[in-house]
């Protein structure tokens, strides 16, 4: 579009002229001597209110003013003379007519651009462009320079205007060439482009959409600043193997915002990140009110938590029903669940990085939201503008309330209540970024007098991001984590018990990224990892009879090195190659057992103890492990994307129930257990549909885990502090499909739907009868789920209304049923199949939610919002498990369902300021 | 449909939620019902003289679940101290009888079959371990809630406890079999009965006003105290005996016999129990099929369910007043509103309602007039006070 508008055009546009933000929106120009121009051009940079005016009629006007408090239309009245202009607001932007009246023939408007000038120097010059609502065009390079049939290399970097940091993620993209590509984490594309003249889109979520003429002469680079719209929206980038769109590069990404997942219905009010990441492909919730998640066919112990680095050992409150992150404070939120990066080690499936915001670097901000069961605030105070900030999350429930209420002796004894709390403090310094960060959980649940359960996370990072230049740039953290779960039983006398045990982590990380050129970045670093669990004491209580019994301390010790590379040897192919060198040592002190050779692990064949002190190596293991991702673009609409990733694991969470109960154990690799180990490749497909705004990709995976580790028929974990006695280690493999189709970006409709079809498959046959379950046979894992579909819908209404519907179904899990029943002395019993052998019945919600924003006045106190939600519409009772009962008249087979009706749930959220307010 | 909060493993979350929401309902999935038979015996061999008894029978379909027993087996019991001796197969299982002095307790013991199909079956060579005296054995009034698969409900009952002492030479591991009898009384004597001819009883017939029921009680029971201080356990909970039945309303008693068993034998039945008490919660273990100390020697990919006990037997009773207030719905009573016509000759013959006076328009139900209609007898048990 022209900068210049006809003036006829406004004429008519005019009839239709209202009252508008500009005349609402209060500034204080203290200017003294400056053009009218510049002028304009400040009111323009402070408001975002564009002012259109003919250039010719202000030419040699100088302005002074001091005033406060006064409307732009005001501060543009106040320095021209109004009796030869008629200064009008349109469209929020003001228009400065030369007459009272309507023209009666067409005039030109000029449309100024800040600071537009034409590069001359493309290295070094740049180009600012500040006023997203206008089409601007940018003068890359200089004639004559390049000819025109030949590429040239056009740059550019994004910033956020508000604090001036790069954008990593956005999207530039030449609209007549449909073609695109993403910014790289400093916030920088490259496109290779013949000279010419194109339209330019800058997309980044949550920022105005930006349109400029683009013309070409040769190489050369520009910087554009987005502003901010709307609300300023925390994104929730996942990653898989580069997937989900062929215009990411390394690696591609899947964005969610915080609000859209607030959007997501839910259970009990509480947003739930990582509940919503089930909603992606070849990610599985092990069921309602659970807390595990199963990715690609892995168990729920594989996927490895970070928050602000710090690894979570329990994601959720109250096992299962209540994420852990309060989501408002979440900032990034990262999946990788294919290509792992080389930076990354210790888990199997995935990682999932979750970054929290910093503070207001500006002003103090306050919002929270109250749900039936929990009231949860962020709070935000800048110490140094724009240097040093402070930001304070917290939660708490108060759902003992509905427990004393209820007519049962028993329930109204009981207890339940959780609380999280954070504070980050991050400083900005010119080439230095440091940040601390705190975290602590707390649950407590009793039930009457006869069990309590007690759990902690806690946690401390301490992160300083260094550029020594512009081409390297280092992140050194140090984190501690500590995981504490109690548990005491009364159910007996004789044999209460009270059980405490405490996992550590210390880590010390250093990862350094070198930009050797815009072509090829090498990522280096070193970890080092100190491990400490303390398997605790099953102690007696009371009049127990029970003997203490020690569990035993678990120490190890493992240091890792890893080096990535990323090239771009054409621009149509990129890709990674990764290598990790990790050395594990479990350390004493302990006493571990030999056993007979070609006897059951058990205590009757002991033949040997050994006794290692403290800090002695029990063992070491050293496991290489390469990465490696590629991708290749097809064309302009489609990329194809591989990836291999080798992984281990040395901890494991022991389980023998259905989810993860609160009873279940971790445990280290030990002198008898082998680190878990993997390998992965992928390979995806992935095809844009622009003009329809879709984008779609079709993956498929395989996955092979050696040393996987499976309770033995009957454990106990609390019996013995020999676990090998309890565990067996075999093979475990898995493979599937995943497809997408998802419609994103500023459209009344938007959503996804995902399908997954996947196989997991657990083998376990040592050589002899004791070392095998399932009598050696292959056996469907127990988190073996076939089919998986999700589909999710977002309607915007309005700018204050919204709607969201998603609808899950998956195949039902795999489960041990009875196949023949057998009299003891008259009793019928049940004899079961191999293990999960068969399935229980298909799971499927339909969930639905509405959102209202309050008015959207820009000067008020405070936003509200309010979140109505139902969980689970149609009320199915969905399977969690099956169990069975003998009969006379054969096995009577009933199934349990956690949530079985409809949830109604009411949530409001509040902030200070208006809706923009962050 | 039909809801039943349940409480999942007693976990406070089970209860807030589940109680809320959850729900149990009964399925029909599709279950493999042609899977091949398998072998199942159950032998216990114990040092009270008497019989021994041996029961050697096929699974059975789940669909049509009857017992089937295996006749025709050779069955023997191999002592490695003595004589081998040969079982005797009686009516549905197998027995042989053993005078004490024919016991030898620090022997071992294995069942070796010969199946019909000429495949042997053996048992584990198993041993007997002391068994101390019952400590105690009693009962407390209790109020729970039942778990019914349709309906809960806080019920008021008899629970049993048990107190075990025993000292480090004795056994670690119990397996308590319990055997409950009880006495329980018709309504009204036999005065009026009908077969198309209304008869007049006189004087009203008493004889089956009184009953005896005794049973085993279908569930097990077992103690470990293996990682305990002392070799000492109170307060074992046995069974729960509630107020929807007369058990309560007359005399109840209750014998428990307390057998030594192997630890193994303890993994086995308290295997057993886990299985048979899933109710499918949050944080129940999965099911598994539970092999015992038997094997089919001839081809050891069949698998043989079952197992071998040898044990010292120990054993008390006790009894229970009545007086309960019960909830006893065996006696109905419907009127007939058109006459004695509306009683089909199928059901002949029917018993009315009424006194010396005549008899009432009330069709009711034989357990009224004869209470061996719900089982038991009217045979007073010797040792019934």
């Amino acid at each position: 579009m022209n900068r210049r508008l006809v003036i006829g055009v406004l004429l008519l546009t005019l009839l239709v002229v209202k009252s508008l933000s500009a005349q609402e929106q209060l500034i204080s120009p203290h200017y003294k001597n400056i053009s009218f121009r510049e002028y304009c051009q400040r009111i323009s940079l402070e408001t975002k209110v564009p002012i259109y005016y003919s250039s010719n009629e202000f030419k040699y006007k100088i302005i002074s003013i001091q005033k406060d408090s006064i409307s732009i239309l005001d501060a543009i009245k106040g320095v021209i003379n109004t009796d030869s202009f008629n200064v009008l607001s349109w469209n929020d932007a003001v228009i400065i007519l030369k007459d009272h009246n309507f023209p009666y023939k067409l005039a030109l408007v000029k449309t100024e651009i800040p600071q537009k000038e034409t590069i001359t120097n493309a290295m070094t010059s740049k180009i600012t462009t500040t006023l997203a609502a206008a089409r601007k065009q940018i003068v890359v390079g200089k004639k004559g320079y390049a000819s025109h049939n030949s590429m040239v290399d056009v740059g550019v970097t994004i910033y956020n205007a508000d604090d001036k940091k790069p954008l990593p993620g956005a999207t530039v993209y030449i609209v007549d060439l449909q073609k695109g590509t993403i910014s790289n984490k400093n916030g920088e594309a490259d496109i290779l482009l013949q000279p010419g003249k194109y339209t330019l889109k800058i997309l980044y979520m949550g920022m105005k959409t930006q349109l400029y003429k683009l013309i070409v002469r040769s190489t050369g680079h520009f910087n554009i600043y987005m502003q901010k719209q709307g609300i300023e929206l925390s994104s929730v980038n996942v990653y898989g193997d580069n997937q989900m769109n062929m215009r990411q590069k390394d690696p591609g990404l899947e964005k969610m915002t915080v609000k859209s997942i607030r959007e997501i219905p839910v259970m009990i009010g509480e947003p739930d990140i990582v509940k919503a990441a089930a909603m992606l492909p070849g990610i599985v919730s092990v069921g309602d009110g659970t807390s595990g998640l199963n990715v690609r066919g892995g168990s729920s112990d594989q996927n490895a938590f970070y928050l602000n680095k710090i690894p979570i050992f329990n994601t959720s409150h109250l096992f299962g029903f209540f994420p852990a992150f309060n989501a408002d404070l979440v900032k990034n939120f990262t999946v990788y669940k294919g290509y792992i990066p080389a930076r990354y080690g210790g888990r199997l499936s995935s990682v999932f990085d979750i970054e929290t915001r910093n503070g207001n670097p500006k002003k103090f901000s306050l919002h929270g939201g109250l749900s039936p069961v929990a009231i949860n605030g962020v709070m935000s105070i800048p110490i140094l503008k724009d240097k040093l900030n402070f930001i304070f999350s917290g939660r708490r429930s108060y759902s003992d309330w509905i427990l004393r209420r209820i007519d049962d002796p028993a329930i109204n004894r009981s207890s339940a209540s959780f609380n999280d709390i954070s504070a980050g403090l991050s400083l900005d310094l010119p080439k230095l970024h440091l940040s601390a960060f705190v975290y602590h959980s707390h649950d407590r649940f009793a039930y009457g007098y006869v069990n309590e359960f007690q759990y902690d996370n806690n946690g401390f990072s301490l992160i300083a991001k260094q550029n020594y230049s512009n081409k390297i740039k280092a992140t050194y953290s140090l984190v501690s984590s500590q995981y504490d779960n109690k548990v005491r039983n009364y159910a007996n006398s004789s044999t209460a018990y009270s059980h405490l045990y405490v996992l550590k982590q210390n880590e010390f990380k250093a990862n350094f990224d070198y930009l050797q050129n815009s072509f090829n970045t090498l990522h280096f670093g070193y970890d080092l990892n100190f491990y400490d669990l303390n398997r605790g004491i099953v102690e007696p209580i009371g009049y127990s009879l029970r003997i203490p019994l020690n569990l035993g301390r678990n120490k190890g010790l493992e240091n890792a090195v890893f080096v990535s590379d990323h090239y771009r040897p054409w621009q149509w192919l990129d890709f990674t190659a990764g290598f990790r060198l990790n050395v594990f040592n479990p350390l004493g002190p302990q006493t571990t057992y030999n056993y007979q050779q070609g006897k059951p692990l058990n205590d009757l064949y002991i033949s040997d103890t050994l006794v290692f002190n403290n800090n002695m190596p029990i063992k070491t293991f050293v496991i290489p492990e390469f990465r490696f991702a590629a991708k290749m673009d097809l064309g302009k609409l489609s990329s194809l994307k591989v990836a291999f990733t080798q992984m281990h694991q040395n901890l494991f969470r022991l389980n023998t129930t259905f989810s993860i109960s609160p009873t279940s154990q971790w445990k280290m690799a030990d002198y008898h257990l082998n680190p878990s180990k993997s390998n992965q490749v992928s390979m995806g497909y992935f095809y844009n549909f622009v003009k329809q705004g879709f984008e779609s990709s079709v993956e498929v995976y395989y996955k092979k885990t050696k040393d996987y580790t499976e309770f033995k028929d009957g454990a106990n974990f609390l019996q013995s502090k020999n676990i090998e006695q309890s565990v067996l280690q075999g093979k475990q493999w898995s493979y599937g499909l995943e497809m997408m189709l998802r419609r994103r970006g500023d459209y009344r409709f938007t959503g996804w739907i995902a399908y997954t079809y996947s196989r997991s498959f657990v083998q376990i046959n040592g050589a002899a009868d004791w070392e095998k379950i399932n009598q050696g046979k292959v056996y469907p894992s127990s988190f073996d789920i076939p089919n998986v579909l999700s589909a999710l819908v977002n309607i915007k209404l309005s700018k204050r209304l919204s709607f969201s519907t998603t609808v899950n179904y998956q195949s039902g899990r795999p489960i041990t049923y009875p196949v023949s029943i057998y009299y003891v002395n008259k009793i019928p019993f049940v004899d079961y199949s191999s293990r999960n052998a068969y399935r229980i019945p298909a799971y499927f919600r339909m969930d639905a939610s509405f959102t209202i924003e309050g008015n959207l006045k820009r000067n008020k106190f405070m936003h509200s919002s309010l979140v109505l939600s139902v969980y689970n519409l149609t009320g199915r009772d969905n399977p969690y498990s099956v169990y069975f009962v003998p009969s006379s008249t054969g096995v009577r087979t009933f199934q349990y369902s956690v949530i079985a009706v409809p949830i109604f749930t009411a949530t409001w959220i509040f902030k200070l300021g208006n809706f923009y307010a962050n | 449909m039909r809801i039943n909060m349940k409480i999942s493993n007693g976990l406070l979350l089970g209860i807030l939620i589940v109680l809320i929401n959850s729900c149990v309902k009964e399925i029909n999935p599709i279950l493999d019902s042609k899977q091949k038979n398998k072998v199942v015996v159950i032998a216990l061999l114990t040092d009270q003289p008497g019989y021994q008894y041996v029961d050697v029978s096929w699974t059975s379909s789940i669909k049509k679940p009857v017992p089937t027993p295996i006749k025709g087996c050779v069955i023997s019991l191999e002592s490695k101290n003595g004589p081998l001796r040969y079982y005797q197969e009686y009516k549905d299982k197998y027995r042989i009888k053993m005078d004490t002095n024919e016991i030898n307790l620090a022997s071992q013991y294995r069942i070796h079959i010969v199946l019909p199909n000429y495949q042997v079956v053996e048992s584990s060579w198993e041993s007997f371990f002391p068994d101390p005296p019952i400590e105690r054995l009693y009962h407390e009034n209790e109020s729970v809630i039942t778990r019914g698969h349709y309906n809960s409900d806080t019920a008021i009952g008899c629970q049993f406890f048990v107190d075990f002492k025993g000292n480090n030479q004795d056994s670690r591991f119990y397996k308590y079999d319990l055997t409950e009898t009880y006495e329980f009384h018709s309504q009204q004597p036999l005065e009026w009965w009908y077969d198309g001819v209304v008869h007049h009883v006189v004087p009203p017939d008493n004889s089956k006003r009184v009953c005896y029921n005794t049973m085993n009680i279908r569930d097990i029971f077992v103690l470990s105290t293996d990682n305990l201080s002392k070799n000492e356990y109170q307060r074992l909970r046995l069974n729960f005996v509630d107020k929807y039945s007369q058990r309560l309303a007359h005399k109840y008693s209750l014998l428990v016999k307390q057998l030594s068993i192997s630890q193994r034998s303890y993994t086995y039945w308290n295997q057993m129990r886990i299985n048979r008490h899933q109710e499918g919660g949050l944080y129940n273990n999965q099911p598994i099929s539970i092999h015992g100390n038997f094997k089919n020697s001839t081809d050891t990919t069949l698998d043989v369910l079952g197992y071998f006990d040898v044990s010292r037997v120990t054993q008390k009773r006790i009894f229970v007043n009545g007086g309960y207030d019960i909830i006893d719905n065996s006696c109905t009573k419907a009127a007939l509103r058109m006459g004695l016509r509306e009683i089909s000759s199928s059901d002949y013959p029917a018993y009315l309602d009424g006194d010396n006076m005549g008899y009432r328009a009330v069709l009711i139900s034989k357990a009224c007039v004869d209470c061996t209609a719900l089982g038991g007898t009217t045979t007073k048990p010797d040792y019934w006070p």
